[in-house]
């Protein structure tokens, strides 16, 4: 019983005391993708600090059952005789419901405090509507693309200037930004991982999603560009890696000019063949937007990029933009009215074949 | 200590249970014959009634498909090491072909390798013998379990050539698994195979639990059921419960596929959610009924191969029905993302939280039984201890899923596959392991060589756990499952390619090392050494039959238990083990 309490206790203190922000926000143990959103640290010292709690409870696990084979293994020809009891005395029945209890109130319950506290910021929706400062963007899934709309120098969605993007998004930089995710055909999921959020874009309904970005996407591609730029060596790592060099083949044949991407393992393979053991090359940086719910078979590259700038820069981008759109617009052009993305639910074929047989939209 | 009790009235006028079962076989298993109402080879090992022999089919078949689904997995480690290469017999794989086989891959695993053999293998095999029963409550409906298991099968691999690949996945969520994603045949013979693999789990649970409330022996009281019985028969109670809600939600699918319907697609009120809603309110209880099995198998092992009874087995009992009734009210935690609302968020993240206290008793009553034991590193021992590893690994990870906000960031992450497989994969497959090494004496009268299963034990527990583990390292960097070209896809992926190709390497050495186990156990149903009656010195009841056992499993008279599984190395004993069944008076004579 005084060994029981014991442990018990010491498990009891490790895991009660520590609060949100115990284990340090720096330099976690498990190499996360860079932390660019203003929830993204929260996120890693949730992750963080769940490793350290199953990392205690794991460990002592690991422990006992090593030293119960070590100590109570029948190795060779020694076989001791076992103890005889069943375990189910008050005392054993209280020692492993308390441990139990333990583990649920010291690992479980702080988990799920943490985990409320970031859901809470997570869930924190900004008002486009009465905060002029949030950047207010539609996203639409579709097999195998991410489109974005901003609504343009009027406000209004649905209008003439309404700026499009395929493939891109661009926000600024310390700025919140709402975006409403919609998909057209199957269920895809918008995922931003330097943002550690995602959120599923389901047909028939809007679901929503915020965050703002601390970096721009250029501090980020300088700071990669400067620590990564230099000498490395040629093996799988090297993969994605921008060659500041020319390299040629064997037989002196270019094989990548300067500026080139190592962007797959065949030409790892070349570059080894030529005897390059070594490369002088850097990172380049961008961040990604991906799918994360299979979409069917191009779902692997259902990526966009997410371009984060400066805030006027920004702001002059999409007035550019708005300015284009409302230029290219042709009112008797059906194909470029539309209230709600309707134009790209009727290049689905089975929504096509609805809306041809009762004259609507699914969701207009 | 095990006190002698009044056996109380169990039998209650079952055929197969009456004493006067006509002893056609005891002690010659292959006795039988020589009666006038033999039946034949067809009647005797192919549709045969007798569970044994359906559990050596059910084992068969399983492991058939563990080698398809490996298989499978081998080439998909292939592609994410060398996207584009070539994959040997596969050639070049398409981007919509590994789809197929990853939707294979889980499909082939969860129910039709690991379903067959931990439930239809072990619950077959083990009820009637360790009950002290002649056979199951429903001999016949028993074979329509397995020989609906072919039909369900051969749909399956219909559905891996028909026409259209199947690239919803094992989940298959619509509208992707629906006419909006995949209108083609392949995708409605696999909902179908795997409704009929329903029926046929359906009819395993109703005769399993039918089994072990009506044909127990007399004295065998549900609180002296071996563990491995408790486990089944809470794997089949779920199974009853939940089968059907899969059933009914693959059925709309179908109805969405070819009868126009509109359950899932948005268009006509249908809803793609209401689909995973159906889905995981059976596909969380699947985790447990693959797992119960295997945790009753190691419960009971733990203690034969530590000499020592079962720490607090009252109370894994009691901790396994309640994961099973918390199991029903938790799937929410599948679908954080799905834009759920934040309150029923939070009401699942607590719920799910919740399962681990019941989780810690029994895991805690595993290290209670080791605890002053003395243990015997016997093979199916090795992977029991395995199967405690993994486990703690595999549960505890579940506590990063189990939280609403960081699976913003890990859900659909490697993070995830790295945790289920650890639970899913690796504890089960250890588990299978454990148990088929334990009773493979009792099923062929011969024993597996053991240096052969010691070397497989360690070519797999290691690779499995590099396999897994570093899994979960990609998760934390954010790699999305599914992905069918890591290489070509995404930048931030990029620089740490190299972890696909050490998981690829870890994973033929998984996959390699099967051999030796296929070989194993092929090789030794023939030239095995015999096997004695009680090779393990185990208590159960199907230990004091021959190996194998008769037809009718025991003799004239059926045994009568006086005590518990778990007597070993009881103070007072002849021996370090008393079997359930030795008369009150072998544990005087000391
Ligand atoms: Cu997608
Ligand atoms: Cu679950």
């Amino acid at each position: 019983m005084p060994l029981g309490l014991t442990v018990a206790g010491a498990l009891g203190c490790l895991t009660i005391c520590p609060a949100p922000g115990w284990a340090a926000s720096g330099g976690p143990p498990v190499i996360f993708p860079e932390a660019v959103a203003t929830f993204a640290p929260d996120q890693d010292r949730l992750f963080v600090n769940v490793i350290y709690l199953t990392g205690i409870a794991f460990a002592a696990v690991t422990l006992a059952l090593l030293y119960f084979i070590v100590r109570y293994g029948t190795f060779g020809n020694r076989p001791r005789p076992a103890a005889y009891f069943h375990g189910e005395t008050r005392r054993a029945k209280f020692f492993t419901l308390g441990l139990a209890l333990v583990v649920f109130v010291g690992i479980d319950l702080n988990i799920d405090r943490w985990s409320v506290e970031v859901g809470e910021v997570l869930r924190d929706y900004p008002d486009p509507a009465s905060d002029p400062s949030v950047v207010h963007v539609q996203v639409l899934g579709k097999q195998f693309e991410w489109l974005f709309r901003y609504a343009g120098d009027d406000g209004q969605f649905g209008t003439e200037d309404d700026v499009r993007t395929v493939g891109k998004l661009v926000i600024p930089r310390g700025r919140r930004v709402l975006a409403d995710i919609r998909a057209v055909d199957v269920i895809h999921s918008f995922f931003i991982p330097t943002f550690r959020v995602k959120q599923d874009a389901v047909p028939g309904r809007t679901t929503r999603m915020w965050f703002e970005a601390t970096r721009t996407s250029k501090e980020l591609r300088d700071e990669h560009r400067a620590r990564t730029v230099g000498v490395h060596a040629v093996d799988v790592s090297a993969l994605g890696l921008v060659v500041d060099a020319e390299c040629r083949g064997a037989g002196g044949e270019p094989l990548l000019a300067r500026g080139d991407e190592i962007d797959s393992l065949e030409v790892i393979d070349a570059l080894r063949a030529a005897g390059h053991e070594e490369v002088v090359a850097h990172r380049d940086y961008v961040l990604e937007i991906a799918c994360a719910e299979l979409c069917g078979f191009a779902h692997f590259k259902m990526r966009a990029v997410l371009q984060v700038e400066e805030p006027e820069e920004f702001e002059r981008w999409l007035r550019d933009k708005s300015e284009e759109a409302r230029d290219l617009y042709d009112p008797e052009d059906p194909q470029n009215f539309f209230r709600y993305w309707g134009e790209e639910y009727r290049a689905v074929p089975v929504y096509k074949r609805i809306i041809e047989q009762t004259g609507e939209t699914p969701w207009s | 200590m095990a006190t002698p009790t009044a056996p109380p009235p169990i039998a209650r006028g079952s055929p197969a249970q009456a004493d006067d079962f006509p002893g056609d076989g005891h002690g010659d298993p292959h006795a039988g014959s020589a009666h006038g109402h033999a039946p034949g080879f067809v009647r005797r090992y192919v549709f045969s009634t007798d569970h044994k022999v359906i559990a050596v089919q059910f084992l068969i078949a399983g492991l058939l498909f563990l080698m398809l689904g490996g298989l499978l997995a081998m080439a998909i480690r292939w592609q994410l090491a060398w996207p584009g290469s070539l994959v040997p017999l596969l050639g070049k794989i398409a981007d919509d072909r590994y789809l197929t086989l990853i939707t294979m891959h889980g499909t082939v695993m969860i129910f039709f390798a690991i379903t067959p053999i931990v439930i239809g293998a072990f619950g077959n095999f083990v009820i009637p013998l360790a009950i002290g029963a002649r056979d199951m409550a429903f001999p016949v409906l028993n074979m329509l379990s397995f020989w609906l298991l072919i039909p369900a099968g051969a749909l399956l691999l219909a559905a891996m050539g028909a026409q259209g690949e199947l690239v919803a996945g094992w989940t298959a969520y619509p509208p992707l698994s629906d006419v909006v994603g995949s209108p083609e045949a392949g995708q409605t013979c696999w909902a179908l195979a795997l409704i009929v693999g329903g029926v046929s789990s359906m009819m395993g649970a109703i005769n399993y639990v039918t089994t072990v409330i009506k044909l127990r022996a007399p004295g065998m009281t549900m609180g002296r059921l071996p563990l491995t019985v408790w486990g089944v028969f809470y794997t089949s109670i779920l199974n009853i419960y939940f089968v059907p809600v899969v059933a009914a939600a693959l059925l709309m699918l179908v109805a969405d596929r070819v009868g126009g319907a509109h359950f899932y697609t948005p268009y006509g009120a249908g809803d793609p959610l209401l689909y995973q809603h159906l889905f995981w309110i059976f596909g969380h209880p699947e985790v447990y009924i693959l797992i119960l099995p295997v945790w009753g198998v190691v419960s009971d092992l733990l203690a034969v191969f530590a000499r020592k009874p079962a720490f607090g087995a009252r109370y894994t009992v009691i901790s396994m029905g309640v994961i099973c009734a918390l199991s029903a009210v938790v799937w929410g935690h599948h679908m954080f993302t799905s834009g759920m609302n934040a309150t029923l968020a939070k009401t699942f993240v607590v719920l799910t939280m919740l399962v681990s206290i019941p989780s810690a008793v029994f895991f805690l009553n595993w290290l209670g039984t080791l605890w002053r034991g003395s243990l015997r590193f016997e093979p199916p021992m090795l992977h029991a201890l395995g199967v405690v590893f993994v486990f703690a690994l595999g549960g505890l990870t579940g506590l990063f899923n189990a939280s609403d906000a960081l699976d913003s960031f890990i859900h659909d992450t490697y993070f995830v596959v790295g945790h289920f497989h650890l639970t899913m994969a690796a504890s089960v497959l250890l588990g299978g392991f454990a148990g088929i090494l334990y009773w493979f004496p009792k099923m062929f009268g011969r024993m597996m060589n053991r240096t052969l299963s010691v070397v497989h034990f360690w070519l797999t527990f290691i690779p499995l756990n590099v396999v897994f583990c570093t899994q979960l390292l990609q998760g934390a960097q954010g790699h999305m499952r599914r992905i069918a070209d890591p290489v070509h896809s995404y930048a931030f992926l990029k620089p740490f390619h190299g972890l696909h190709i050490m998981i690829t390497w870890a994973a033929f050495v998984l996959g390699a090392a099967q051999i030796l186990f296929f070989v194993n156990f092929f090789a030794s149903i023939f030239l095995g050494r015999r096997a004695p009656k009680n090779p393990w010195r185990a208590n159960t009841l199907e230990w004091t039959v021959p190996s194998p056992p008769p037809h009718g499993n025991f003799g004239p008279r059926l045994p009568t238990v006086h005590r518990g599984p778990f007597e070993y190395s009881a103070p007072g004993a002849a021996d370090d083990f008393l079997p359930q069944d030795a008369p009150p008076a072998a544990t005087a004579t000391g």
